[in-house]
């Protein structure tokens, strides 16, 4: 294909106006269905109660910045990796550190679960690493080989097959047990910083964010580029599906979060405030998708209601830039790693409270500090 | 046409991401790799290569002009009404009970 001279009458200055053609149709039949905006629609939807979100347990033990954090499908177990080459297992009850598996490359970008519980603790985590041949150890595998850092992976549904995207500008398919390419897929023109698949059971799509400012909808199976959305005006770091799989909301270094609709084919709410000027390096929705968490490069996750498009609240603690904001699978806490090299887990207490609860709290802090954290601990 | 990109080495700190990139597409791998170790990245464009590559942006755009799309306000009240069903369940809306921890392995009360 690469060789192939011109056809008949066609010329690159032929080609160049065609697809400006096709991109201005594309845009028209678009605006075509833009009927109405989305928080429009969300008008008549209940202003969000104060949200009482607050982070309530601090994991400290990773020696450098905390790039990547995920939750294990038990809903309760955590994996971390950091700078210092270390993939940490922490148990999000006890506060323990179940496993310390130090790794010898440094820059560890992504981390996941295995979903299935058979391959126990199984957390594989693809290193950014040149060494692309290196066996590391008699559990680890290497699997996926990019010609350039790997910036986000994922197990499929099956658990046997792991998604990857790199800075070679492509996203792969590999199957597990041999390390073979299934598939892959071109089309970005940048490095893909980041992927998600589709929830659905029996869904085959994902989408994946790039540099080059386009999130990129993909067929898993034939590897072609469904869907393409370019409105974001700088980077893509994070891209994450909404719960029902027919929307997807992307955060960038533009300072803004934005929400597409794949059924409209079209953005449909943005996400921004003037006094935001920092960069969004991670986002992820809740269990009912109504809140987006988004965690910023100025040290705080800012949290969106989605239909309406304001901020609910805003989440601070962290010391230094949030690097990966994620849901537990049932939706009841929220985890944050960040460079300060502490993770925090967040959960919010229903506003209806327990007085009588409080008090007692009250009289065990007057007498003594360590009773305090027994009941805090429950 | 050959496009040479020069990573600049030495007004970069590892901790900060620099946005007074000349790059249009910055490549993150800048942020990632060792300030010490400095790159040449050349870019040949041939004009095979911007030909195949055009048509295959043609072909692309045809695809995606094609795609079946609905009206944005039937998205949005689809989407709404997800959110909505499920707002119950949604544990980081509504709240745990005060006090307790979420993680806790779930006991089972039974009511004599």
């Amino acid at each position: 294909m690469a060789c192939q001279g011109l056809q008949k009458g066609e010329t690159l200055e032929s080609l160049k106006r065609e697809s400006e053609t096709l991109k201005k149709k594309l845009e028209e039949e678009r605006n075509k269905l833009n009927d109405v905006e989305l928080h429009q629609v969300a008008e008549k939807v209940e202003v969000l109660s104060a949200l009482s979100i607050k982070t309530r347990r601090v994991l400290k033990g990773h020696g450098n910045k905390v790039l990547c954090m995920d939750w294990c499908k038990d809903k309760r177990r955590m994996v971390s990796s950091s700078q210092d080459g270390k993939v940490i297992v922490w148990d999000a009850f006890t506060l323990n550190k179940e496993h310390g598996v130090p790794l010898p490359c440094t820059w560890v970008l992504a981390c996941a679960y295995a979903p299935l519980s058979g391959l126990d603790n199984k957390c594989s985590v693809i290193p950014l690493s040149l060494d692309k041949n290196e066996n590391l150890a008699a559990k680890k595998k290497s699997v996926a080989m990019h010609t350039n850092y790997v910036s986000g992976c994922s197990f499929t549904n099956s658990d046997m097959q792991l998604l990857t995207s790199s800075g070679d500008g492509t996203c792969a398919l590999w199957d597990v047990e041999s390390g073979q390419l299934l598939q892959s897929f071109h089309g970005h023109t940048a490095d893909v910083l980041s992927l998600d698949l589709a929830p659905s059971e029996t869904g085959n799509t994902f989408v994946s964010g790039g540099c080059d400012m386009k999130a990129n909808v993909w067929d898993m199976r034939s590897g072609q580029n469904i869907q393409s959305f370019e409105s974001h005006e700088s980077d893509i770091n994070c891209v994450k599906y909404y719960p029902s799989g027919d929307a997807f909301a992307s955060a960038s270094d533009d300072a803004t979060c934005r929400f597409y609709d794949l059924r409209a084919d079209r953005e449909v709410a943005v996400y921004q405030k003037d006094s935001i000027i920092f960069g969004a390096s991670t986002c992820d929705f809740s269990l009912s998708g109504r809140l987006l968490f988004a965690g910023y490069n100025d040290y705080t996750i800012n949290v969106w209601d989605v239909l309406k498009g304001t901020r609910a609240t805003i989440l601070f603690g962290h010391e230094n830039r949030v690097s990966r904001v994620r849901v537990s699978p049932d939706g009841t806490a929220l985890g944050s790693a960040s460079w300060d090299s502490t993770l925090r887990v967040s959960w919010s207490f229903s506003t209806g409270s327990n007085y009588i609860f409080r008090f007692i709290k009250l009289l065990f802090w007057v007498n003594s500090r360590l009773v305090l954290e027994f009941t805090v601990a429950f | 046409m050959t496009t040479v990109f020069f990573e600049y080495t030495s007004t970069f700190n590892l901790g900060e991401w620099s946005l007074n990139s000349p790059l249009k597409y910055s490549s993150k791998r800048l942020f990632y790799e060792d300030i010490f170790s400095p790159k040449t990245i050349t870019n040949n464009m041939t004009s095979n290569s911007n030909l195949s590559n055009m048509r295959r942006l043609v072909e692309q755009l045809k695809l995606e002009a094609s795609v079946e799309r609905i009206k944005v306000s039937q998205a949005a009240a689809e989407l709404q009404q997800y959110c909505l069903q499920n707002a119950g369940k949604d544990a980081l809306l509504v709240g745990v009970p005060t006090g307790s921890n979420p993680f806790r392995e779930p006991r089972s009360c039974a009511i004599v």
